[in-house]
């Protein structure tokens, strides 16, 4: 019996699952299809538009006072000094020389007070833009980001990709948006797992095995079709692509100036493949440095910290802006809180959530800002205060996605950002 | 005589449960069982028969066809056992011509250990959505879950257990998983109970009333929370992996709406279930150990287990209801409620009477799982093709043409409806006026039960006090009798032998006796003190006892109906609760009966444009035919012309014709292009309409739903594919009777180890499918979905690669083996896809060797590779 309808051409294969959504339950009802977030044309005018995100993740707890927010002098201010910058009266810690001119781009949010000072709520309250109950998971900003900006019809590449220093895999980041928009890791910047053929299989043995399976699934779907077999059929056509893509997970491509402009070390190998990715139209791309948790020698670690940090970093804006990718990339230097500006005995500082600084740079963030503001000594925040759930606000605003759109799950209308809180407005350009 | 269950042991329960409460529970029970006996006393026909019957008489149009042999067999293996069969067993099972070959194959399969495995895997997945250890390994919890389904044990006693094990008995230890892992968390277990056992997902109803379903409420959310807000995690303070259940006596379920700002509180209540008053037990008594630092608390009165045996006790609707939807999930791949987890009005099930039928006979049949799949899986029902059946336009015709009696039907199920619910709201109010009337009566009774319970609890203390007081006293006694035998022995010694050392060895005795009289008045007075207390309290207690019974008379006097119209309030809400979803469950066929009725001018046109393309491609046909005719005379002509008859036409004549043809032909040609296209357009069109008309079919079980395999079921089906798991077998075998020589005379326990022993040499397999094709940890786990790193996996791993080369005697040898391409594609497509190969496939297979030369081995494993990867593999038929 011939199932007239089933066509399965390449074309009506994506109309078909474009109308169908990305993520099925497993009765073949939809889950979040795209509508949920924007209207269809919105939607297509993102995706032209080729929005991005880039995580900059300082784990452990970067110091604002030997950063975005110094205190020279004070009593809490530590032994740096402040320098100016490219914005005539802003100025930031001279552990930055090479971001401070580019502060033009940048802007600073000095505000941030998220009362949370424990590692694992702290950066998960910043990555979801809510604090964590046991009785909930929320996505990460990445899968949000990978899901409202996918072009529509889908993507071969993956749209939340995490540069990692440890393992590969697929990260468990995505809650109810499903493991299509979670993270793919790219441990130690490596491409993604299993993405070359296995050893001894010519092209001539690739193309042999693919054209059996399309004829042994045009077979079967010409009598059984749903959006399900539509989609796994799909993943293999993704999977082929991806593979002949696979230059573009490779650092070393990258001209070799660049790669000495960046550095020969993990973090500045990290930021080139980062701009890389996103040139080659990635949605979401995370990068982490690591370690800022200085509970001891506080200013040793931020001297060396900061030095590796500060030329890559920069590079990046420079090259983002340069580029003329700037306007449509959101840029994000988070960690899961700042540190105390009280300087304990082992030369340290400790956990601090109370009073504390993110950078953000491009697509509709204000340039060359400053937002809030501290008291003298940086122990509480003396003007416009604001927390993690507006900067989530915040930052899908800026890269036009609705932030108080809900998204279908299973019939629950669920707000994709927390519902009590708003955009931060005067960061919006 | 024991309490009630959820009463801790020891407790003296006696008087402290009312008797009204007792009554009233009685009743509902008896009530329960003369209807449990109406509906099933009489000689009914099988469950399976009753399914269908319900099922079939509500088909609009042609349902569709019944699986065949193989398709069976692939689809009940996989839901039963979790993995496909062998090519062997597939042989087997075509070649048999027994006529009930289905049935036996169902018992082979329910009696095999490897049911036993699946079954772990599906309710481990369930209940504990793959989240990571913490308490209870996951080990401990699977062995547990295997041993209870080997067993049979019955699901509402697994379920009680997990609900009520504390971790502290080590035999029930795994069971309290549940609760461990999810660190006794209140809210995340308010929900998870509620999705799990009662399949309402009251989550959004935590804050607030439900904003859109209006059935879930915070009261609701709060109820359950009731239940479960007491019991903490206790950690033992000298090992922190080593975690426990305890319970506090306090502790109420508050709550404030954040949209209203409206507050309220709770006693415990399960879904569609009343209030449930913790019993009465003096103030004193309510802890069997208080809580304190480093000690684990145990209260008398556990919510937690009241919880366990209200839930299970089969009287629980929602409970009932949800484990058979769930279980009819588990082999339907969908519930009639879905998702399984949002029953509600809003969202009712495909069909009521249906789930009312499964619930029912669950509890008849004591939630025996083997007897209740074999049931589900030997319907006709459960035996639909998936693959759609194609009168669409019959359909809508059909559809228009029962309109009219579906809106009957629903207009009558609505009344019926309306009915119960002005019968439920007068007994609602009803009660509620009769409760407020008593309500002071009740609030006295309630003291008096109270003043009597402290005292029956100061009877008891002073009780204790006075048993070992006289136990002091009695071994006083004892020892005073046995100093004075020893004086008078030693005095009479002294008569017979008067030394000084026996004279002082008398006076030390003397002295000793004195102060022994002396404790013995003290403890007699001590005695007689605690008498007196025990005569004063008990005196105290009998003077409360009148006031106590009076109250209670008058409470009772005063209710007087009250315990019947509960009964009856009971049964009326329940029936309220199945004719609504009943009444839903026709509004929805009669939506979709409309939605089709009127989809039957595009269904028209569409199957007039394919008419017409048949129509032209048959034309076409005659064409080509005739076409050939003549130009085979032509060249016959051409052969032979002197050998002209008269039948034969002049070769010009035929040439003409010829053109003639041409010109005709072009012109079908450029017509059918036309009607190709057009009905190309349309069936663009078409595509979503056709895709809800499988949607529709599904719902009316009318059509099997593709079933994507759980991460468990694709493993364990890759490596039986590819003969992974046959390759292994052997070795396995030889290391368990290594291991255990004594399995080798009992094969039972031998299979089941040897199925063990084979979880455990793929854990690795199963673990690196499981990261791919299961959900996140705490997901539903029904979501699908479709990664290119799961492409990618299965294209490029070394794991797959290994397993498509030939090795030993896995498949890929096997082919390799065989000369006749025929036969490979065969057992190719048997050891796979757990059929035979269409004529089509064959040829393909053979063609495909055919051009192979020497690089046949490559050329079989690109063919696994390319069966692996279809989506016919991918699904369940």
């Amino acid at each position: 019996m011939k199932c007239t309808y089933a066509c399965g051409s390449q074309e009506h294969l994506l109309a078909r699952r474009t109308f169908l959504g990305g993520v099925v339950a497993g009765v073949g009802a939809v889950v979040g299809g795209l509508g949920a977030l924007a209207t269809p044309s919105a939607a297509r005018q993102l995706a032209r538009d080729g929005k991005r995100v880039l995580v900059i993740n300082m784990h452990g707890g970067l110091s604002q006072l030997e950063s975005w927010d110094p205190k020279p002098g004070a009593p809490t201010g530590g032994p740096f000094r402040a320098i100016p910058t490219s914005v005539p009266g802003i100025h930031i810690s001279e552990l930055l020389p090479k971001t401070a001119q580019v502060m033009h781009h940048l802007a600073l949010v000095r505000g941030v007070n998220t009362s949370e000072d424990d590692h694992g709520k702290g950066i998960y309250l910043m990555l979801h833009g809510r604090r964590q109950t046991p009785a909930a998971d929320y996505p990460e900003i990445g899968a949000v980001v990978a899901k409202a900006l996918e072009p529509l019809g889908g993507d071969a590449l993956p749209g939340h990709i995490k540069i990692t220093s440890g393992g590969g895999g697929r990260g468990n980041d995505a809650a109810y948006l499903g493991p299509r928009y979670a993270s793919v890791r790219l441990g130690d910047g490596k491409p993604p797992s299993h993405s070359s053929r296995p050893d001894g299989m010519s092209d001539d043995d690739e193309a042999r095995r693919q054209q059996f399976r399309r004829l042994v699934n045009e077979h079967f779907l010409s009598r059984r079709r749903t959006a399900m077999t539509d989609l796994y059929t799909y993943s293999y056509e993704q999977a082929l692509q991806l593979m002949e893509q696979r230059q573009i997970f490779d650092v070393s491509l990258e001209p070799q100036k660049d790669q000495e402009r960046y550095g020969d070390h993990a973090f500045g190998r990290h930021c080139l493949l980062a701009r890389r990715l996103l040139e080659h139209g990635i949605t979401f791309v995370q990068v982490s440095h690591s370690n800022y948790d200085t509970h001891n020698e506080n200013f040793r670690f931020h001297y060396e910290q900061m030095g590796e940090f500060d030329g890559p970093f920069a590079t990046l804006i420079s090259d983002l802006a340069d580029r003329g990718m700037l306007d449509s990339t959101l840029v994000v230097v988070l960690s899961e809180f700042g540190r105390t500006p009280n300087i304990n005995q082992y030369y340290g500082r400790d956990h601090w959530s109370r009073a504390w600084s993110v950078c953000l740079a491009g697509a509709k963030i204000a340039r060359g800002a400053v937002l809030g503001k501290t008291n003298e000594n940086g122990t509480a925040v003396v003007d416009h205060q604001v927390d993690h759930a507006q900067l989530f606000h915040t930052y899908l605003q800026a890269v036009g996605i609705d932030s108080f759109a809900t998204i279908d799950v299973a019939g629950r209308p669920v707000p994709l950002a927390d519902p009590a809180a708003a955009p931060i407005k005067e960061l919006l350009a | 005589m024991r309490g009630p269950a959820w009463l801790s042991p020891g407790t003296p329960h006696s008087g402290t449960w009312p008797t009204a409460v007792r009554r009233i529970s009685q009743l509902a029970a008896a009530w329960l069982s003369a209807f449990t006996a109406a509906v099933f006393c009489q000689e009914a026909p099988p469950l399976r028969e009753r399914i269908d019957q319900l099922v079939e008489s509500a088909y609009v149009g042609q349902p569709a066809r019944m699986v065949t042999d193989a398709e069976f067999l692939r689809r009940v293996s996989l839901d039963l056992t979790g993995r496909i069969p062998t090519a062997e067993e597939a042989r087997a099972f075509l070649a048999d011509t027994s006529p009930d070959k289905r049935q036996q194959l169902v018992d082979r399969l329910l009696a095999s250990p490897a049911f036993v495995r699946h079954m772990t895997d599906t309710f481990d997945v369930m209940w504990m959505e793959r989240r990571p250890d913490k308490y209870v390994s996951s080990s401990d919890w699977r062995n547990y879950l295997f041993e209870s389904f080997a067993a049979n044990k019955p699901l509402n006693v697994l379920i009680r257990e997990i609900l009520s094990s504390d971790g502290t008995d080590p035999a029930l230890r795994p069971a309290a998983k549940f609760f461990l892992d999810r660190e006794a968390d209140a809210n995340l277990l308010t929900r998870d109970v509620g999705r799990m056992f009662f399949g309402v997902d009251l989550q959004c109803a935590q804050c607030h009333d439900h904003p859109l379903i209006e059935s879930y409420l915070q009261a609701d959310y709060y109820g359950i929370f009731a239940f479960l807000n007491r019991t903490v995690l206790f950690v033992d303070p000298k090992d922190n992996k080593k975690a426990y259940l305890g319970e506090k006596a306090e502790g109420d379920a508050k709550y404030k709406s954040a949209f209203t700002q409206e507050e309220g509180s709770t006693l415990p209540r399960l879904p569609f279930g009343e209030a449930i008053d913790d019993p009465i037990l003096a103030k004193e008594a309510v802890y069997i150990v208080k809580p304190e630092k480093n000690v684990r608390p145990v209260a008398r009165y556990s919510r937690r287990l009241r919880l366990a045996e209200e839930a299970t006790s089969g009287n629980n609707l929602a409970f009932n209801r949800n484990l058979a939807n769930r279980l009819w999930a588990m082999v339907f791949g969908r519930g009639l409620v879905e998702p399984v987890d949002l029953h509600h009005r809003d969202n009712p099930p495909v069909h009521a009477q249906l789930l009312d039928l499964l619930a029912e006979d669950l509890v008849a049949h004591q939630f025996d799982l083997r007897y209740f799949l074999r049931e589900l899986v030997l319907s006709r029902t459960y035996q639909r093709s998936s693959e759609p059946p194609q009168q669409w336009v019959e359909y809508s015709r059909q559809a228009e043409a029962v309109l009219v009696s579906l809106e009957q039907e629903t207009q009558s199920l609505q009344q019926a409806h309306e009915s119960i619910v002005a019968e439920l709201e007068k007994l609602r109010k009803e009660r509620s006026s009769l409760l407020e009337a008593i309500e002071p009566l009740r609030q006295k009774w309630r003291e008096a039960e109270q003043a009597w319970a402290d005292a029956d609890w100061a009877v008891q203390q002073a009780q204790q006090a006075v048993q070992s007081a006289q136990q002091a006293l009695a071994s006083q006694q004892q020892t005073h009798a046995t100093l004075a035998e020893a004086l008078a022995s030693l005095q009479k010694a002294v008569a017979l032998l008067p030394e000084a050392e026996l004279k002082a060895a008398v006076e030390k005795l003397q002295a000793s006796q004195k102060a022994a009289e002396e404790q013995l008045q003290k403890l007699e007075k001590e005695l007689a003190e605690k008498q007196q207390t025990l005569q004063t309290a008990t005196e105290k207690r009998a003077a409360l006892q009148p006031a106590r019974e009076q109250a209670l008379a008058e409470l009772q006097k005063a209710q007087g109906p009250l315990g019947e119209l509960e009964t009856q309030l009971r049964a009326v809400q329940r029936s309220e609760i199945q004719a609504g979803d009943r009444l839903l469950t026709a509004k929805r066929r009669l939506k979709d009966a409309q939605w089709l009725a009127s989809q039957r001018g595009g269904l028209e046109a569409y199957a007039a444009g394919q008419d017409r393309c048949r129509q032209l491609e048959n034309q076409l046909a005659r064409l080509d035919q005739e076409r050939a005719r003549l130009q085979q005379q032509l060249t016959a002509t051409a052969a032979s012309p002197n050998a002209t008859s008269a039948a034969d036409a002049a070769p010009e004549e035929l040439q003409k014709q010829l053109e003639k043809l041409d010109a005709e032909t072009k012109q079908y040609s450029e017509q059918l292009a036309e009607a190709r296209q057009a009905a190309q357009q349309q069936r663009q069109a078409l595509d979503e309409l056709l895709a809800q008309l499988d949607e529709r079919w599904v719902n009316q079980l009318a059509l099997a739903p593709l079933k994507p395999l759980s991460p468990e079921q694709l493993a364990w089906s890759t490596l039986q594919a590819t003969g992974v798991l046959a390759n292994t077998l052997p070795g396995v075998e030889d290391e368990v009777k290594k291991k255990s020589p004594e399995l080798a005379e009992q094969p039972e326990k031998l299979r089941v180890a040897v199925e063990r022993a084979l979880e455990a040499k793929f854990a690795g397999v199963i673990r690196e499918f499981v990261s791919l094709f299961g959900s996140g940890a705490g997901q539903p786990p029904q979501l699908f979905f479709a990664t290119v790193d799961q492409a990618l996996y299965l294209s490029n791993s070394g794991n797959v690669t290994s397993w498509i080369n030939p090795s030993g005697n896995n498949l890929a040898a096997r082919l390799v083996s065989i000369e006749n391409p025929e036969q490979i594609a065969e057992e190719l497509y048997l050891s796979v896809l757990t059929r035979f190969p269409d004529p089509q496939e064959r040829q393909w297979v053979v063609a495909t060797l055919s051009q192979a030369g020497e690089q046949k081995k490559q050329v079989i494993r690109d063919m696994i590779w390319a069966l692996l990867s279809s989506a016919e593999f991918r699904f369940c038929p």
